[in-house]
């Protein structure tokens, strides 16, 4: 599903973000990405979210050579990727219901089947009777899941997330680390960056580690 | 089964001509929602736009009302044909006639050869040498009066030429000169107009252009996660693009405002003037045409304006693709 082939990616300030990354994500497959900040996680999510273009080599996902979408497709590419960010840039002027509903506004779909599919991501997070209030009001918590349900809309076929449980304790990190795992049951490829060990430990998928920018072990 | 599936596919499948109808629809009541949240910011730039388009276009209608103004206060162009000798009373009648019908002549006034000579006679002190004469030496003469819109351009030229070809006409004579200074003062005036409106169109693009930033900037981050969430560059621009086309179209209409409040201003004291001339010389309004066009031009101005705004922007965050 994703293929990394020799990547490099330099920063225009002269960093060595990822030195010559080879990896393979399968299919359906759920993969923590873990090393310390700077390890070039974030860097790694985002060229696979075509936020960020490799210096060398080559990301194949899907089949499709990221190298090769041409401009304009870019958009229609990004649909197919759901995003988690760490601190979950939702907009604050927004309703916890037009947050989530952002992905599919912005792709065209109608308003019925908008709603529907909004109401049944908000279901999913447990979030429904929170549609109309603002993310603000939210707890940390309760704000990452909206997140995920915004990453889950348009029902994508890769989930990346970035340190998704960076600022939640344990209990609610385990338990959005088990709505991860249900969309990962239903065939979605779920990639994760995390440096929480408790967490990696808890559940048994493969982990590729990084460090200064290079895969340290896969396994 | 499979043909359930491959309706409900069509149904949902989102990049029909409806769901881009939908993106507007959603694109403009955005805009609105952004207009009312930063009213001050917007206001102005709508009155500095108003006050920019308000000088080319009462440059313009001043260049309108000049050659009205100044033919009210002077006096009306005249051409003058001398007929030649031989010519019959019936045939000056008949062209004194055609003359009348002819829509270009105000006034037509026909001078016989007995009032041109005697005329001639007291105004030259010549009576007793005229008195000799056998024959009346002088033609039949016609004065006409002539509007003087019948001036611009190359209208002048054609009347002229007509006015030639009359048969038994001898001689024209038209004290056009003056006019036709008029008309070339009339004709930089317009080129001035169209300079300026050049030239603070430009201001008028920059304006907006600054503004429309100012709004991204604060809309940063919405337009990072929407790109991020596949919004394409068009969903992005739709709603500044409106703005910008409305902003334009506001700054316009203040304009249209402007000038009509200036032409009701001068018009009392115009028409104080025009009747000490004895005359009654309206002041030539907005025209429909000039209306539209400068609404339609304020609006394109801004579109402009804002399209350079955000395609600046979005060339700036695109860290992807160079191809």
């Amino acid at each position: 599903m994703i293929r990394f082939d020799s990547v490099y990616k330099t920063y225009d300030s002269g960093q060595d973000a990822l030195k010559n990354i080879s990896l393979e994500v399968d299919h359906g497959e759920f993969v923590f990405l873990t090393g310390h900040s700077g390890a070039g996680k974030s860097t790694l999510l985002r060229l696979i979210a075509l936020s960020e273009q490799v210096s060398r080599g080559q990301v194949i996902v899907d089949g499709q050579n990221l190298e090769r979408v041409p401009r304009r497709q870019v958009p229609y590419y990004r649909r197919k990727v759901g995003f988690i960010f760490q601190e979950h840039r939702l907009l604050p002027d927004r309703s916890v219901f037009d947050n989530v509903a952002l992905p599919l506004v912005v792709a065209g779909h109608r308003t019925s089947e908008t709603q529907k599919r909004v109401r049944a991501a908000l279901d999913k997070v447990g979030l429904l009777n929170k549609e109309k209030v603002s993310p603000r009001s939210l707890s940390i918590g309760e704000q990452q899941r909206v997140g995920i349900a915004r990453a889950v809309v348009n029902r994508p076929q890769i989930l990346l997330a970035d340190e998704p449980t960076g600022n939640l304790d344990s209990a609610l990190s385990l338990e959005i680390l088990k709505l991860f795992g249900q969309f990962n049951d239903i065939g979605v490829t779920v990639l994760i960056a995390t440096h929480d060990i408790e967490l990696i430990r808890r559940e048994r998928h493969r982990r590729i580690a990084l460090a200064a920018g290079q895969v340290m072990a896969i396994g | 089964m499979a043909n359930t599936q491959r309706l409900a596919a069509r149904r949902s499948k989102p990049n029909s001509s409806r769901a881009w109808i939908r993106q507007h629809r959603d694109s403009v009541r955005e805009t609105l929602a952004n207009l009312r949240s930063n009213r001050s910011a917007v206001a102005l730039s709508v009155l500095v736009i108003g006050f920019t388009l308000a000088f080319p276009l009462g440059l313009h209608v001043l260049q309108q009302n000049f050659l009205n103004v100044v033919i009210t206060l002077g006096s009306q162009p005249h051409a003058t044909l001398f007929l030649e000798g031989t010519t019959s009373e019936a045939q000056a009648e008949s062209i004194v006639n055609s003359l009348r019908s002819d829509p270009r002549m105000d006034a037509v006034r026909v001078i016989d050869k007995d009032t041109a000579l005697a005329e001639f006679a007291r105004t030259s002190n010549l009576g007793e040498v005229l008195d000799t004469l056998a024959e009346n030496p002088l033609p039949y003469t016609i004065v006409m009066a002539i509007d003087a819109s019948e001036f611009e351009g190359t209208k002048g030229q054609r009347l002229q030429n007509d006015l030639n070809q009359i048969p038994n006409v001898a001689h024209t004579q038209f004290d056009v000169t003056w006019i036709r200074r008029l008309d070339a003062v009339s004709n930089l005036a317009a080129r001035a107009a169209l300079a300026f409106g050049v030239i603070l169109g430009i201001g008028v693009v920059l304006i907006t252009g600054n503004t429309i930033r100012v709004g991204i900037q604060g809309r940063r981050d919405e337009i990072e996660v929407a790109k991020l969430c596949g919004a394409t560059d068009a969903y992005v621009r739709r709603p500044f693009l409106y703005s910008g086309a409305l902003q334009g179209l506001l700054g316009a209409f203040v304009a249209v405002a402007l000038v009509a409040s200036a032409i009701a201003l001068l018009s009392g004291p115009t028409e104080t003037l025009t009747a000490l001339y004895s005359s009654n010389m309206q002041l030539v309004n907005i025209s429909t045409f000039s209306l539209i066009s400068v609404l339609c031009v304020g609006a394109a101005l801004g579109l402009i304006g804002a399209w350079i705004a955000v395609s600046a922007y979005l060339r700036q965050v695109d860290v992807t693709r160079s191809v």
